[in-house]
């Protein structure tokens, strides 16, 4: 349970991107990743579970930008 | 917002990161790294902290009851445990502690530490002295070489303290002009181009870095000016203002250590309830426990925890006789409302530590982006000006600030690299690890950014820095295994430990550094052209760079 809390922010998050083909977010993409905070916050309750899901999403978020910049093909 | 206001706080957060950079950069890259400072590395650095440490209360109480036979009953009233492995000793250390007076009626804490083996609970060595003297004369490993060096740079109080507290007020100053600055902020989430030229990979970086960590890295700053300057500002301010100037007074108002009122029964120091009771509380880790009132029937312990379930760490305070508790609070719960609440939070938001390893993994990543986010605003800082139309200098002199640039900040991560194989070759053979640490540390730094100087190519300086780095860290886990301090080798005939984790993750990162060395390029792409002394050709549109947004396209 505690891998899907962890994953699931991470996951949502990838396919969001590329979904969306790296331009603008869609609106259920964000609903789905706001979602996504309830796992880790039933496992770790709701201060540490929000703390600890913003620093996942912003880091899954950057690693996800930076890899989808980098497999591009080259211009 | 006018476009006059956006262009004059883009300038301000243009020459704030200039200004800062290198030194951002220095205390980003070892917070990040000191993330894992207490315990992990510190586990890695003491060989008999490697196998798991499970000492049996009644056998900590029996061996404190021996020790304390051994000290001046003066002594006695005020005893601190230190558990080995939590935070900061290695050893289970007993200090048995005494007020004293100086002549001039100024008092001083006199302090006897015998620090023990975790495992065998041996003697390893007894010390005695004024408590600060002890403290600066204790042996230091590479971890809190790092720790402190992240907290004042090893600079004396309060300049060193004010130096990162006043850094920490320029990250947050350079993140709220960059969100006023950067207006579209969402497109430039997602927005990374990382082959149409450098000056615009060095952008897209800083903008995503500083997009995705803009609340870590508002986070980190405000939580940094805080630790900084409350010591040396914020607590005489207040102190000030609510206690006529009276710091200790304040002190002793919200942070109170409150000794119990004797009995004057004789009672037997019989610590190992408290701690089966604290164990099973089942709250964080013990880190220390401290006994106050002696061998009297209403004796305390005070019992300091780790964050357990929540965020915070906790402090029980129990009676020792019957090991009933008697209150359950936070270091600042005593201050009260949201203040004390805020107060309790710095510690473990700056830090990391209260989620486990997991969460220190999230903060040390989001912590390199932090130090990135610096590098990447200096480069763009020093592109701008070194092939634009912007820069008052010649092209030579900023050639000579990106060298400063990379060097510093390739130098940093190369000593901090050195210092793991210091820790296994020098330390454990030397009686004070102090000064090697810093001659190790700050050679290294030196000599990384002289030599860094003196090269032609500065993108190939930064590429051999980081390359050497990179094969430093990848080296460390062979000169355990040589040196027989265990680690990785240790595999197979135990169960994982910290220690090979950390020896994993050093070589991941060494094998992370040198694939960055590989890819850099070794000078910059030639697709434009510098605008040196001797040719004053005005800038292709090309190399324009944007007038407001700080977006160089």
């Amino acid at each position: 349970m505690s891998a899907v809390a962890y994953l699931a922010p991470i996951a949502l998050l990838a396919v969001l991107f590329y979904r969306s083909s790296v331009s603008k977010p869609d609106f259920l993409g964000i609903v789905l990743l706001i979602a996504s905070a309830v796992p880790l916050i039933w496992l770790l309750g709701a201060v540490k579970g929000v703390i600890v899901w913003l620093a996942l999403l912003s880091l899954a978020g950057l690693f996800v930008v930076l890899a989808v910049g980098l497999k591009r093909p080259k211009r | 917002m006018q476009r006059d206001t956006v262009k004059r706080f883009y300038l301000i957060h243009s020459w704030i990161g200039a200004l800062t950079a290198i030194l951002m950069f220095v205390i980003a890259f070892t917070g990040a790294v000191s993330v894992f400072g207490r315990p992990e590395i510190k586990i890695w650095a003491h060989e008999e902290l490697h196998r798991p440490i499970a000492i049996p209360h009644a056998s900590l109480e029996a061996r404190l009851r021996n020790v304390m036979a051994e000290v001046p009953a003066g002594y006695r009233d005020d005893i601190q445990i230190l558990m080995p492995g939590v935070r900061r000793s290695p050893y289970l250390s007993f200090l048995f502690q005494r007020d004293d007076e100086n002549a001039d009626g100024s008092t001083y804490r006199d302090v006897i530490r015998l620090d023990n083996d975790p495992q065998t609970l041996e003697l390893v060595e007894r010390r005695q002295g004024e408590q600060r003297e002890l403290l600066d004369t204790e042996r230091k490993d590479l971890a809190d070489f790092l720790i402190t060096f992240h907290a004042d740079l090893h600079l004396d109080d309060p300049i060193g303290l004010m130096i990162t507290g006043l850094l920490g007020l320029t990250l947050f100053a350079s993140v709220v002009t960059g969100v006023i600055t950067h207006r579209k902020i969402l497109r430039e989430a997602f927005t990374f181009r990382p082959f149409r030229s450098l000056r615009l990979l060095f952008t897209d970086t800083h903008k995503v870095l500083g997009v995705w960590g803009l609340l870590f890295h508002s986070v980190i700053a405000f939580t940094g000016a805080f630790l900084g300057l409350a010591v040396v500002i914020l607590l005489p301010a207040a102190a000030f203002v609510s206690f006529e100037g009276d710091l200790d007074r304040m002190v002793e108002t919200y942070l109170p250590v409150d000794a119990p009122a004797k009995s004057g029964v004789h009672a037997n120091l019989e610590i190992a309830g408290v701690l089966d009771a604290a164990a099973s509380a089942d709250r964080g880790e013990i880190v220390t426990v401290q006994l106050l009132g002696g061998e009297d029937r209403e004796a305390v312990a005070l019992v300091y925890t780790l964050a357990g379930e929540g965020i915070i760490g906790e402090t029980q305070r129990y009676r020792v006789s019957d090991a009933a508790l008697l209150e359950t609070y936070t270091q600042f719960s005593r201050v009260g409302g949201a203040a004390g609440v805020l107060l309790d939070t710095m510690f473990p938001l700056h830090f990391g530590n209260f989620g486990g390893l997991f969460v220190k993994f999230l903060w040390f990543f989001l912590g390199l982006g932090t130090a990135f986010l610096a590098l990447s605003g200096a480069m763009i800082w020093i592109e701008r000006r070194a092939y634009g139309p912007i820069g008052q200098l010649s092209s030579t002199a900023y050639h000579n600030i990106s060298r400063l640039v990379l060097g510093s900040c390739a130098g940093v991560v190369l000593a901090t690299t050195v210092l793991f194989h210091l820790q296994l070759l020098v330390l454990p053979r030397v009686s004070e690890t102090g000064p090697w640490l810093m001659g190790t540390f700050f050679g290294v730094w030196l000599i990384a950014i002289v030599w860094a100087q003196l090269q032609a190519k500065v993108y190939q300086a930064a590429r051999l820095l980081l390359g050497a780095a990179g094969v430093s860290a990848c080296l460390v886990p062979a000169v355990s295994a040589i040196t027989g301090h265990g680690g990785l080798v240790a595999i197979g005939n135990s169960a994982f430990s910290v220690a090979m984790g950390t020896e994993l993750v050093l070589i991941c990162l060494g094998l992370a550094l040198l694939y960055v060395s590989l890819r850099l390029p070794s000078e910059r792409p030639a697709e434009k052209t510098a605008i040196d002394e001797t040719s004053q050709e005005p800038p292709t549109v090309a190399a324009m760079p944007a007038p407001v947004e700080g977006a160089v396209r």
